[in-house]
């Protein structure tokens, strides 16, 4: 069974958890091309969610490339370009990390300030 | 699979007034608090009390024409009603089996061990959780399409629990055409099973929505005074005074993480959301 | 219904040791007395109130609302308590007849003729039906309790209304005892036939009227 760890208190939507795991998890080769993925009541059932929520998740990889439904066969994971993935990966911590950045400058922090708060963190 | 329009009745000092529509491949909840209406709903569903208005379909057919073959696959649990309790489970099958043509006697039989059901103890002598695990187990033994579970987990304890509703997810699993009607006043319950919702009060529906959209955009915000007033209120569903300011109900969530970054926002859960719109403004 | 037969059959074991007392019970009481059918009366009595106690039993605890969602019909329901009736008492009868009559040819005893004994034991089963067909009713519109009182009460007015017949006939002079006397005449096969057809059609109405009476309640 997939390892999906769900954080119920996290302000990230289930569903895009969900979605987050299973990428990362065909990025870094533990979901392979053609690995089927559970089906949608067996892994609603092992999270204790909702089946909607999984169902959504699912929908939204395939929507996104990364996923194929056969039916009656369940749905695999596609061949995909890992590139692409990483890059998209690599997008979001940009946007997070301006955020940081643009909260720092509200707040009065100046750049060198900043740098120092994240090798700080960096190294901690 | 089983539509309600607009069901009324009347006791003496309450009203019934609710729609809901169940479809083949959900789980719907229907949450509410004692007297909120819960069961009178489902007693109309199944036929127990008469309706003083609207109607109820049960698998395209009003519920005036249903006939035995369609209750063959229907599945009840009620919460205050059972099998006779001087009769034991191994007076139970024979009863069952020639009740329901599509019972599965080697899979209520095991089901009963697995849960370690007394077979030559007289009902009445079971513990609480025993009588409910009997009840789901028997719903679920006949190959039902569709299960009404009145407060079906009550009186259970955590393990309990969790058990019997695993036992409804793998019914659900077996086949994408069922459909459950689940009532409940544990929230937790509910979250961890059900794809959409309905709330009940004082005899109405006072929310429904999917499970997945109440944990993701729903959210609670905490706001003292002064930032209530700088608040955009459009999103705004409820409202409660609290020692701290206000208590405010949202279903967007996204929108005030995105525009107040410093202001508590904590996500709801179904009791939140419950407290909030029964007690807010 | 054959489902709900089980049921009641099961319910009814339940109760085995009761049996066993009125079994043992009756039989004490035939080798004190010498009437010949009191042990077949009083099983067969004995037997068809086991009726009433299983509707007693749906009832207990708010068991009809979960009975009532099961697949079979609220009619289904009513007759199935007719039939268990009658297969209960039926068999009852059957056994009193047969240990009575293996009493008496176990014990010989002058003064009894066959023919006559039978007709009385036949006699039974219409009489029976009669207080079946005015006891389910009761027994499924105001339950327990309150349908032995109503009991006792229709016994009680067909008392009066026998008391008022008899003062009728003797006010207008009518020999009721020649009536009576001229009755077997008609020949006493005839009449235990017209019992029975009575009887059976009270039972007939009395489950129309119980059917009504189950289509109406509310759980």
């Amino acid at each position: 069974m997939m390892k999906l760890i769900i954080n119920s208190s996290s302000m990230i939507p289930i569903y895009e958890q969900i979605m987050e795991q299973i990428k990362t998890m065909i990025i870094n080769g533990e979901l392979k091309e053609n690995d089927v993925l559970p089906s949608v009541r067996s892994l609603s059932k092992e999270l204790k969610i909702s089946a909607l929520t999984v169902k959504k998740a699912y929908d939204n990889l395939e929507q996104e490339g990364f996923t194929a439904t056969i039916h009656g066969k369940g749905t695999y994971v596609t061949a995909t370009n890992k590139e692409l993935m990483i890059e998209e990966q690599r997008k979001e911590i940009e946007a997070d990390l301006e955020m940081a950045i643009q909260k720092g400058r509200r707040y009065g922090l100046n750049d060198q300030e900043l740098k120092d708060l994240f090798t700080i963190i960096l190294e901690g | 699979m089983l539509e309600i329009k607009d069901l009324q009745k009347n006791y003496n000092a309450f009203r019934l007034h609710c729609s809901m529509h169940i479809r083949p491949g959900y789980v719907t909840g229907l949450i509410g608090q004692n007297g909120a209406g819960k069961s009178t709903t489902f007693k109309s569903i199944l036929g127990l009390i008469s309706l003083d208005g609207g109607n109820i379909k049960i698998f395209g057919k009003d519920i005036k024409d249903i006939d035995e073959d369609d209750k063959q696959k229907i599945g009840v649990v009620l919460s205050d009603s059972g099998f006779s309790g001087y009769l034991t489970i191994k007076d139970i099958m024979p009863i069952l089996k020639n009740i329901y043509e599509a019972f599965d006697q080697d899979y209520f039989l095991n089901q009963c061990q697995n849960f370690g059901l007394p077979l030559n103890k007289k009902i009445k002598d079971f513990s609480t959780g025993m009588k409910a695990k009997l009840k789901v187990i028997t719903a679920i033994s006949h190959q039902a399409k569709l299960l009404i579970l009145d407060e079906p987990t009550a009186g259970l304890d955590v393990i309990a629990r969790d058990e019997v509703l695993d036992l409804l997810r793998d019914f659900m699993a077996e086949n994408e055409q069922r459909a459950i009607l689940i009532s409940s006043h544990i929230s937790s319950d509910l979250e961890s099973l059900c794809d959409d919702l309905y709330m009940i009060h004082d005899g109405g529906i006072i929310m429904h929505e999917e499970t997945d959209v109440l944990l993701s955009d729903y959210a609670i915000l905490k706001v003292n005074p002064k930032q209530y007033e700088k608040l955009d209120r459009q999103y705004i569903l409820k409202v409660k005074e609290a020692f701290y300011g206000y208590c405010c109900l949202t279903n967007q969530k996204q929108f005030y993480l995105d525009n107040y970054p410093d202001i508590a926002i904590e996500n709801s859960k179904i009791d939140d959301v419950i407290l909030m719109m029964i007690r807010g403004a | 219904m054959k489902g709900l037969l089980i049921k009641d059959y099961k319910l009814m074991r339940s109760q085995n040791r009761f049996f066993i007392v009125v079994i043992l019970v009756g039989i004490a009481m035939t080798l004190i007395g010498y009437d010949y059918t009191f042990i077949t009366s009083y099983l067969s009595f004995v037997c068809s109130m086991f009726v009433l106690s299983t509707i007693s039993y749906d009832e207990f605890d708010n068991g009809y609302a979960f009975l009532f969602t099961l697949p079979f019909k609220r009619n289904t329901y009513v007759k199935e308590k007719y039939v268990f009736g009658l297969i209960t008492s039926g068999l009852a009868w059957l056994f009193g007849v047969v240990i009575t009559t293996a009493f008496q040819l176990i014990t010989h005893t002058p003064d009894f003729s066959m023919i006559d004994w039978l007709i009385a034991e036949l006699m039974l089963m219409p009489a029976l039906w009669v207080v079946l067909a005015v006891m389910i009713p009761c027994q499924l519109k105001f339950g327990g309790e309150k349908s032995r009182i109503a009991i006792f009460g229709a016994v009680g007015a067909a008392v009066v209304i026998g008391i008022v017949i008899v003062r009728i006939c003797d006010f207008l002079q009518i020999d009721l005892a020649a009536v009576l006397n001229a009755l077997p005449s008609m020949g006493i096969g005839t009449i235990t036939v017209l019992l029975i057809l009575i009887a059976l059609i009270v039972l007939l109405i009395s489950e129309k009227i119980s059917e009504k009476i189950m289509a109406a309640k509310e759980f």
